[in-house]
């Protein structure tokens, strides 16, 4: 019976989490270590808002309108020089605080290719938090934004981080 | 013919578009790339004065813009993979 | 002279290493053609190869601590420029070579204009590590072992891959 409530009382706390837009992302510090690159961004609150602060006008002008509304934005990246380097259950850990309030909007499966995972949480008419899972043979993406986020937009910035559009220098 | 004289020509290195190292500046540390206007740059300094008075240091609140990008960045190309698939 | 030279280069690395932007963007400067050729010949694509070559020396920055000498440096741009090209075309599976992006320009001392394009095309539709070997032994002038040391494949297969591609251009070429 202790067992119980002590699950229940543990339990609790998580799905209040997951329903804020926040999950935790349980990555194992032996796993990091293993990683040919890695990324751990957590921004939140005061920092989040300082940093985007300090983008410029003319060339993050769309990230910042991205960005200027949220709460949180939480990755961790990591690439792997083989196959089969960390655990899936890492990804089923996120999907399990994931409540019923959740929507997978996006699920692209291919054995060549990356799996990719968006979840969203509605908040009236828009999206309250996203959460994106990306599982590859050597890479392992998983990717929290809270706040009121368009995902259209978000998608759209891919093109601004520095590649130039085709023609540009033809 | 002379086929190696004629793959190294085909194989020969070429210069990336005009403006690849700022780009890639602007990615690395985008306070050494590009300018700031005036009012921006005076936008900037008094949200560094903030942040130091908050307790954090130029360092911190510059890395966190890096980190912000870097962030951005990710989810962007992720969340744009995705709709390109389903598109196909 | 050289050992002018050579000091005045690795002062540049240790400065980058220090966290000086300016000699960062200056080694971008002069590693960046070694980068971005290897994307370029192995894609055929100009956009495709600057976010490879963009994305190399982004890990650049976070690895400079461990680069200690100019030959490392470019051994490690070779190296991770090369697997990089590897791994892109496992995660997005087949690549669509573009021809008319590898070489806007007639190479200046080959007077059959044709013969480049076909040269290029074929090497084109050569297999990934064929084409990567070919580049890595034409454009930077690697001898086998070396090409083995970079891709992490013994030297005898490299030697290997690359006498199957030379023969393969041969039969078409000769």
């Amino acid at each position: 019976m202790k067992h119980i409530i002590v699950t229940i009382l543990l339990l609790v706390p998580a799905a209040a989490f997951a329903q804020s837009g926040r999950v935790t992302i349980d990555i194992p510090p032996s796993l990091a270590a293993k990683a040919s690159e890695s990324v751990d961004v957590n921004l939140d609150g005061v920092m989040l808002r300082l940093a985007s602060r300090f983008l410029s006008d003319e060339d993050d002008a769309e990230i910042r309108d991205v960005v200027r509304k949220l709460d949180g934005i939480y990755v961790r990246s990591y690439e792997f020089d083989s196959d089969g380097e960390y655990d899936r259950s890492i990804a089923d850990s996120v999907r399990r605080q994931l409540g019923p309030e959740w929507k997978r909007i996006v699920t692209v499966q291919s054995k060549m290719r990356e799996n990719t995972e968006i979840y969203a949480l509605p908040r009236g008419d828009s999206v309250g938090a996203i959460v994106v899972i990306t599982a590859e043979p050597r890479e392992l993406t998983i990717v929290n934004i809270v706040g009121p986020i368009d995902i259209d937009k978000l998608a759209s910035l891919e093109g601004n981080f520095g590649i130039p559009k085709r023609g540009k220098h033809e | 013919m002379n086929l190696d004289v004629e793959l190294k020509n085909a194989l020969r290195r070429v210069e990336p578009p005009p403006g690849f190292a700022d780009r890639v500046m602007r990615r690395v540390a985008p306070a050494s790339a590009g300018r700031l206007k005036p009012a921006r740059t005076l936008a900037a300094a008094a949200a560094l004065i903030a942040a130091m008075l908050g307790g954090w240091g130029v360092h911190e609140t510059l890395r966190a813009r890096n980190e912000l990008l870097v962030a951005v960045r990710i989810a962007s190309q992720k969340v744009a993979h995705a709709q390109q698939e389903i598109r196909k | 002279m050289a050992a002018i030279a050579e000091s005045a280069a690795d002062d540049t690395l240790a400065r980058a290493r220090e966290g000086d932007h300016d000699a960062f963007a200056a080694l971008i400067e002069e590693y960046q053609s070694i980068v971005y050729s290897i994307a370029l010949h192995f894609f055929g694509d100009r956009a495709r190869a600057e976010e490879i070559a963009q994305d190399v020396f982004l890990q650049l920055y976070r690895s400079l601590a461990a680069i200690q000498t100019r030959s490392h440096l470019a051994h490690w741009l070779r190296q991770v420029t090369s697997r990089k090209c590897i791994d892109e075309v496992r995660r997005r599976g087949l690549h669509r070579v573009d021809l008319d992006d590898v070489q806007p320009s007639v190479p200046p001392n080959s007077p059959d204009p044709f013969l480049a394009r076909r040269l290029r095309a074929r090497i084109a539709r050569l297999p990934d590590l064929q084409r990567l070997i070919l580049t890595l032994r034409y454009q930077e002038d690697l001898g086998p072992s070396d090409i083995g040391r970079t891709l992490g494949l013994p030297e005898n297969t490299v030697k290997s891959y690359l006498h199957r591609a030379l023969t393969a251009l041969r039969k078409e070429f000769a």
